[in-house]
């Protein structure tokens, strides 16, 4: 009998939905679309924490260390290049390996308009880089005026093409091969050049590292490494396991930048919206079927069972419109990765995080609208 | 048909105002779609505004920069002889060169450097109308006195008036606290005088970053300018601030991708509002077909009816804009207050808010005015 009656429930809510089918579907139109907000918002927030950390994606290692005066990868500041000789013979270390970064102008050689760009001066030993285009650049980068382009770079760098020249920094040089990095946020462009090609821009650094990549011995415990490089080393120095670095780098764009706040209001406005919506549909629904309902619990059926009608629509629409929303985010997430070159992806998790919210819009909205079923008292009716 | 249309309103808005509940309803779905076209749109200004906050801080009539400082965080310097050039004209009262850097700034707590927007001018002059730098320009007299900006983000830690600050690894004094505010770009401001500055940087004294000039009053600007153009190289910008300030905006709307992020939303916004304000007017409109079609049977013609419905749709519009407007006010309160972005309300976006919302709801009644006009009297009988 429960099995039977939760069949009928189903089968009802279900009726009730395709009766006006019009309706039904300008109300999920409104749901899809809340959804799609929330999609939107996380989507972006979601783009700006891994535009934050895209530089880091870039390379292999376990361990970095930095300088003391880092903050950001905006802002990373640089150590003597002794420190990381100071450190390979640390229990623990199997490599390390220097990463130089500073920012530059770019010259568009037709337009001949500066743009800032990222300049990252190489480890000699690709098995440091993961970037595909980057590892397989390493080796194409012969001479100290040959550089490798980021192919996300702005518009307004020029085409990027190989063997092109390039100005960077006031120095020429030649395009050797492209990349794809794209961090967008931060400069308008990225370059990456040898260890000797970036003492040719900027000169006198070979002592200095920005980053030191730390790898860790196979049988080593990173966190165990991670200390022992802390006592070590003097204070000039600090020291992150990559996992610490990407949540440090991300808290500071999504904390302290107000990117983060920007992006979780826009999530909780669409969540109240698609609740109103969800509440209005659900509401009117009740007010319309309440002589039905008061037919069914003349006839026996208890509350609980008409309040499964209502949560059973519910969640038809919450499934109904978030399906439409996803697909339509796809779309607008790749119309936005074309437009502005942020990188957006709707991943599983992110996909399943908004489903959850779904849901939870449709539960609120149920409580709020069901109410009034209780109250239908079938001695009004007759 | 005079009669006719002194009706229609009432008629219009008595529909409206028939179930009190549902109507409260409906509006606070409208005024969540304003609410959301309000945000995105604030947003997308607060983060241009933010961004040009600088510009609109100088205080002088005109700026006079090196051509390739096209933006606030270029730093090309220009001679400080263009000033002195400019200053031999007698329609000039006063010329200030400011200087311009990025510094770092100690955490007293953390010990963390943080990067930081430098200002320096002489002593005894103020180039800038920022909230509480005028008292405190006296202080700079001093060497190794520095003002900070007290809107900065909390990253510093917590700042006394009298502590010593370490900038750029030189121990100074904090002098006193004016109000600014950080941008996406700038986590917080750093003034001091342009001695102390040279002091830390140890650069060409004889460059500058802007020069900022007061013209004697009754000197039109742009003859001015003209002129002052003549004499100068072609290496030099002359800007009045207001024009950095669009210069700003347009160069941050080019670089980030904030059109698309909140020009997105804004359309999101305004099409939930459609489908919000089509499902009020179905509704309304399924309840009233008795009355829709008694009214067809009495000789209204379907304009008239088509008229009704579309009149509620706007008056739904307008009614739902108002406390959308009170939402949104609240809104850029809020978010100025937790985020920094300068957020404000003017006559002209609140007006392009407006205008999306009575058309969000009139092309919704188009949309549903349909099923009135289908209304067959005969079937309601």
């Amino acid at each position: 009998m429960p099995g039977r009656t939760r069949l009928l429930s189903t089968v009802l809510a279900w009726r009730n939905l395709m009766q006006n089918r019009k309706r039904t579907l300008t109300a999920l139109g409104g749901i899809s679309f809340a959804v799609l907000l929330v999609f939107m918002q996380l989507g972006f927030l979601l783009a700006a924490e891994r535009g934050s950390t895209l530089l880091y994606e870039d390379f292999d290692f376990d361990i970095a260390l930095l300088s003391e005066r880092y903050q950001s990868v905006s802002k990373l500041g640089d150590f003597p290049r002794g420190r990381l000789a100071q450190v390979a013979s640390v229990p623990g270390v199997a490599a390390v390996a220097p990463l130089r970064v500073r920012n530059t102008k770019w010259m568009n050689l037709e337009t001949e308009d500066d743009s800032s760009v990222m300049v990252l001066g190489l480890p000699a030993d690709p098995s440091w880089v993961r970037n595909p285009g980057l590892r397989d650049g390493v080796a194409q980068l012969q001479r100290n005026d040959q550089l490798l382009a980021d192919s996300l770079s702005h518009d307004d760098m020029g085409e990027m093409v190989v063997g092109a020249p390039a100005q960077i920094g006031g120095n020429s040089f030649q395009i050797a091969g492209l990349f794809e990095q794209g961090m967008s946020m931060f400069s308008e462009g990225a370059a990456a050049v040898s260890a000797i090609g970036f003492e040719h821009i900027f000169r006198g650094g070979t002592s200095k590292v920005s980053i030191g990549f730390v790898r860790v011995a196979p049988d080593a415990d990173t966190a165990v490494v991670v200390q022992a490089l802390r006592d070590s080393l003097p204070p000039d120095v600090v020291v992150f396991s990559r996992t610490a670095l990407i949540k440090q780098e991300q808290a500071y764009f999504v904390e302290v930048k107000p990117v983060g706040i920007v992006f979780q209001v826009g999530v909780f406005v669409a969540v109240a919206v698609g609740v109103v919506i969800l509440f209005q549909v659900l509401s009117t629904e009740v007010s319309n079927r309440l002589r039905e309902y008061a037919t069914m619990k003349a006839l026996g059926f208890g509350n609980g069972f008409i309040y499964r009608i209502g949560i059973v629509q519910a969640l038809i629409f919450a499934v109904m419109g978030f399906i439409p929303a996803l697909v339509l985010s796809a779309g607008v997430y790749w119309v936005v990765r074309v437009l502005s070159r942020l990188p957006m992806q709707l991943t599983p998790g992110l996909i399943a995080f908004v489903f959850g919210l779904s849901l939870f819009m449709c539960v609120v909205s149920c409580v709020l609208a069901l109410g009034k079923v209780r109250r239908a008292d079938p001695a009004d009716l007759f | 048909m005079k009669v006719r249309n002194y009706l229609r309103v009432p008629l219009a808005w008595q529909m409206l105002v028939h179930k009190k509940k549902r109507l409260a309803l409906s509006i606070c779905g409208i005024t969540f779609a304003v609410l959301i076209m309000f945000m995105q749109l604030g947003f997308f200004n607060g983060f241009n505004d933010s961004q040009a906050l600088m510009t609109t801080k100088f205080a002088g009539d005109l700026v006079l920069m090196d051509v390739r400082r096209a933006h606030l965080n270029r730093w090309t310097n220009m001679q400080q002889m263009r000033l002195a050039q400019a200053a031999a004209f007698e329609e000039v009262a006063q010329v200030i060169p400011v200087l311009n850097g990025n510094f770092n700034v100690r955490n007293t707590e953390t010990g963390q450097y943080r990067r930081t927007y430098a200002l320096a001018f002489p002593p005894n002059t103020n180039p800038f109308e920022i909230e509480g730098l005028a008292e405190l320009t006296p202080l700079l007299t001093r060497r190794n006195v520095v003002l900070f900006d007290s809107l900065a983000r909390d990253i510093y830690g917590d700042l006394k008036v009298g502590q010593s600050i370490d900038v750029n690894g030189h121990l100074l004094e904090l002098g006193g606290l004016f109000n600014l505010g950080a941008n996406f770009t700038n986590d917080g401001t750093v003034i001091m005088s342009e001695a102390t500055f040279n002091m830390m940087v140890g650069g060409d004294r004889n460059q500058v970053s802007w020069g900022v000039l007061r013209l004697k009053s009754g000197v039109d600007v742009e003859r001015f300018r003209q002129k002052l153009r003549d004499a100068l190289p072609i290496g030099v910008s002359i800007l009045t601030p207001e024009e950095m300030r669009s210069r700003e905006i347009s160069y941050t709307m080019r670089k980030a991708p904030v059109g698309v992020i909140f020009g997105i939303g804004l359309i999101i916004g305004f099409v939930i509002g459609t489908i919000i304000c089509y499902q009020i007017l179905f509704n309304e409109i399924t309840d009233h077909l008795t009355q829709f079609a008694t009214l067809k049977a009495m000789g209204f013609s379907a304009g008239y009816l088509r008229g009704v419905v579309l009149q509620e749709a706007a008056l739904l519009g307008v009614v739902g804009f108002i406390p959308g407007l009170g939402g949104g006010y609240l809104l850029y309160w809020l978010l100025e207050d937790m985020t920094g972005i300068v957020m404000f309300q003017t006559p002209g976006r609140a007006l392009i808010i407006f205008v999306l919302t009575v058309i969000m709801c009139v092309m919704a009644g188009f949309i549903a005015v349909k099923r009135v006009v289908k209304a067959d009297p005969a079937d309601v009988f």
